[in-house]
């Protein structure tokens, strides 16, 4: 019989290794060690040639139970089989060996018969687990537990033949930017999602009536199913997504799935996932679609984008990312006030590659982080340059993107950084997009207590885009805000964005939040900023970003290159503050005065003091928003006609006119002086009066006046005629109304 | 060679019993046998139960017990079973006494086959 199998015996006496090695010498080789951490040590060194092993328990240096202890741990050594050498009657002993997962025992003095039966049996049954862990390993994924990729695509292949008559859907996904949990919260967390999704798709499928499913590799997981519709499958994804979020992890964990429906159930399956995956990789760092059918156009933007990430690795080696500068105006002072640090890729074949080309591929894939760290790096570079100098540089904003708020490590790496160069943290402003705020906010407030504890300065990029901007506003302690012009653009109702600019900047002025407007290319756009009180811009209109030669030309100048804004000089954001100033004219002022918009025979009040609202009480929002509402009919056209002289002449106007107060008429004396025109809209300061008693007295002479006329008239006609009274008082009425209906214009101041 | 085991015999000991583990190698038996009779594990044993040291008394008095019982020196048997079994349990009972003997015994044999 060839002699194959090594046994390893462990016994601290040299007479018992003899011993056994002289039994087991025909069937095993053998080899010896005198205490457990010798043994250790050879299984260390090659545990695949130890077909078993015969341990003493009692030994110096490591005893045998110690041995086991380890062994039993060790998942390569858990299919050797080790059996214990006991002196006769030891049962204590033996117990506790078989407790630590000892296969058997043999007593003291040997029965070599007995010792080869024994060890035979224990090698076979330890090759029969073998084989069943084999069987195990080749059908089963060993983290998650579910088919792994050959046993779905066998399962899945037997499924959709056997059901050839009937449609199926395989559905493929995976976790947007895993690499990076692995990397903020380490392997053990990455692993824990891993297996909580293969819990949560076990038990999805298991509700359905026909599915295969299983992990594919990595974050990549399938399964298929019978196609009952789009709206069956993406219901079923929806419901999936929403187990799934449920992990505890503070990373907003995005899946992407990727679907196709089955045309022919004999084609391979992984064609059918290769499919799939092409699909889902077309949806990749969409943040409003996750999940996407199959249609045949997907494959050529696919391409486009792994040619960039091919290279993209190479751009970053070769310091093919150049910074740019794109400076910030400040227009009170007309200087300077910053730049924002952006990146182009200057490929040597390519030329220069426009952002919007690279960028998205690179907030999919993840390489933004890195780019992002080479950017702010560069940044500081530039800074400390300057700084060596001799110059006091502007701060430079850098772009904080939506992955790196993820990373748990951002703050100190951005504090590394800027120690690195020694940069005072107020020279690097970091810009953080609005959207990301809505993935994760209790993430990004306690981030961003943190950088502000660091000393860094936080702009919110994109304010007004996302669906939580109020939101932002009353739980984010943001520095600056930036808001897109483009936000002007693509507006159904004219007037309605810049309305809604001007607003954000009130609000902003109110909360005393600086505001940047971005994206300002037009002389419109400038003037209309100006006349609104914005104080910051950035724009091609302004300068266009910038390599760093030029803008150390521009700042080492400090005149900007622009022509300035028009504007009247008035800043309608200012009387809309309640700052100390403004107190005095309008919040502490005893007359009800009010400001109105006023645009296409509309009329708003936007602003009233207190006195207002203590002589006509609150009344409804409405009453705000169509001032026109309460208004007596009869004396609407002739408030708006005040309303429009003074807008024609840009000047002032004024007009009497009846107005219901909770269910109470008042007569109101407009004062009407015209300021400015804001965002479509004309923007009109009110004074008002309640001459409602003065009115009532005016009332009660005119009836006095009319029963003296009666009188005098009925000396002379001693008939009563009723309907001559009458329509004497409706005439004279009519004649009093008209009066008072003629507005007295003033002229232009 | 086959004088020696039947001195052995007659001293008690159980050659026939224990040569099916030696594949019926007599000559392997004997050197073993030798070996046993030299073994430090007598040794160790006395020093430990100098010491009072229990639980390397036990080990000791265990090892010699497993060498003797495979190589069938049932006189050494008979004393050692003595020396392990309250060494057990922590005792000493009677201990050092059948040390003596054990050693006395040993020392004969020694004597009269090496």
């Amino acid at each position: 019989m060839p002699v194959s199998k090594t046994i390893l015996l462990i016994d601290d006496n040299a007479v018992n290794r003899k011993i056994l090695a002289r039994i087991l010498s025909s069937d095993y080789n053998t080899v010896e060690a005198e205490n457990g951490k010798e043994a250790l040590n050879i299984l260390k060194s090659g545990h695949h040639q130890i077909s078993g092993i015969i341990l003493d328990l009692v030994m110096p240096e490591m005893n045998g139970f110690e041995f086991l202890s380890i062994v039993s741990k060790v998942q390569e050594y858990k299919n050797i089989p080790v059996i214990i050498s006991t002196a006769n009657g030891d049962e204590k002993n033996e117990i506790r060996a078989l407790k630590l997962s000892a296969w058997d025992f043999v007593s003291k003095p040997y029965n070599p018969k007995i010792i080869k039966f024994r060890l035979k049996n224990a090698i076979e049954r330890s090759q029969l687990s073998a084989f069943e862990q084999l069987k195990y390993l080749a059908e089963f994924d060993t983290l998650t537990g579910i088919y792994n990729r050959t046993r779905f695509y066998s399962l899945t292949h037997e499924m959709l033949i056997s059901n050839y008559k009937r449609k199926f859907v395989i559905v493929r996904f995976d976790i947007n930017r895993f690499k990076l949990i692995n990397s903020f919260y380490g392997s053990d967390e990455g692993d824990n999602l891993l297996k909580y999704i293969a819990k949560k798709l076990r038990e999805m499928c298991s509700t359905l009536e026909l599915a295969s499913y299983g992990r594919i590799e990595g974050d990549v997981f399938a399964f298929c199913t019978l196609y009952k519709g789009h709206n069956s499958i993406s219901s079923t994804i929806e419901n999936l997504t929403s187990e799934i979020k449920h992990f505890k992890l503070s990373f907003d964990i995005v899946l992407t799935y990727g679907i196709y429906v089955i045309e022919d159930n004999y084609d391979p399956v992984d064609t059918f996932l290769d499919k799939a995956a092409l699909t889902a990789k077309h949806i990749k760092g969409d943040y409003v679609k996750f999940y996407e059918f199959y249609t045949p156009d997907m494959s050529l933007k696919i391409e486009k984008e792994q040619l960039i990430t091919n290279m993209m690795n190479d751009a970053l080696n070769n310091e093919q990312f150049i910074i740019y500068f794109q400076p910030k105006y400040n227009l009170a002072t007309n200087s300077p006030a910053g730049a924002e640090a952006l990146v182009r890729w200057k490929h040597p074949t390519k030329g220069i590659l426009p952002p919007g080309e690279f960028i998205p591929v690179f907030e999919r894939n993840g390489f933004i982080t890195k780019l992002d760290q080479y950017v702010w790096e560069k940044a500081c570079q530039y800074l400390r340059k300057w700084l060596d100098a001799g110059l006091v540089p502007v701060p430079i904003s850098v772009n904080v993107s939506r992955v790196d708020i993820c990373n748990p490590n951002l703050v100190d790496i951005l504090f590394n950084i800027t120690k690195k160069y020694n940069i005072p943290t107020n020279l690097l402003h970091l810009e953080l997009t609005e959207s990301a705020y809505t993935d994760n906010p209790l993430a990004i407030k306690l981030m961003l207590k943190n950088l502000h504890d660091h000393g860094f300065l936080v702009m919110m990029d994109d304010f007004g885009s996302g669906y939580s901007s109020l939101n932002i506003l009353k739980e984010l302690p943001v520095d600056v805000l930036k808001i897109d012009m483009h936000f002007l653009s693509g507006a159904e109702i004219p007037g309605r964005s810049e309305t809604i600019i001007a607003a954000i900047i009130r609000m902003a002025k109110w909360l005393k939040i600086p505001v940047i407007a971005e994206g300002v290319e037009t002389k419109e756009q400038a003037d209309f900023l100006s006349q609104i009180g914005c104080e910051y811009v950035q724009g091609y209109y302004f300068a266009k970003p910038m390599p760093i030669e030029k803008y150390e030309e521009l700042i080492s100048n400090k005149k900007p290159e622009f022509i300035e804004p028009e504007h009247d000089g008035f800043d309608i954001s200012q009387i809309l503050r309640c700052d100390v100033h403004i107190e005095k004219i309008f919040c502490k002022t005893t007359q009800p005065i009010c400001i109105y918009e006023y645009s296409n025979d509309t009329i708003e009040l936007i602003r009233v003091n207190s006195a207002f609202h203590k002589e006509f009480g609150f009344g409804d929002m409405q009453a705000f928003v169509d001032v026109l509402k309460n208004v007596h009919n009869d004396y609407r056209q002739r408030l708006l006609d005040c309303f429009a002289y003074a807008v024609k002449t840009r000047g002032s106007s004024e007009c009497e006119f009846l107005q219901n107060y909770a269910n109470n008429n008042v007569w109101i004396k407009l004062k009407l002086k015209y300021f400015s025109f804001i965002a479509n809209r004309h923007i009109l300061f009110g004074i008002l009066l309640n001459i409602t008693s003065i009115k009532e007295i005016d009332e009660e002479i005119d009836k006095y006046k009319t029963n003296i006329l009666k009188n005098n008239q009925n000396i002379n006609k001693p008939a009563v005629n009723d309907n001559a009274v009458s329509k004497n008082e409706e005439e004279n009425n009519n004649y009093d109304v008209k009066d008072i209906n003629t507005p007295k214009m003033l002229s232009p101041s | 060679m086959d004088e020696l085991l039947e001195r052995l015999k007659s001293e008690g000991c159980d050659v026939d019993g224990s040569m099916d583990r030696f594949l019926n190698d007599k000559e392997f038996y004997i050197s073993c046998f030798k070996e046993v009779l030299n073994d430090p594990a007598f040794k160790q044993l006395g020093e430990a139960l100098d010491d009072k040291n229990t639980k390397e008394a036990f080990d000791a008095a265990h090892t010699l017990k497993g060498i003797i019982l495979n190589l069938g020196i049932t006189p050494l048997y008979e004393i050692i079973v003595h020396i392990v079994e309250p060494l057990r349990v922590g005792k000493y009972d009677g201990v050092d006494r059948y040390f003596k003997k054990l050693t006395e015994e040993r020392d004969t044999l020694k004597k009269n086959f090496n």
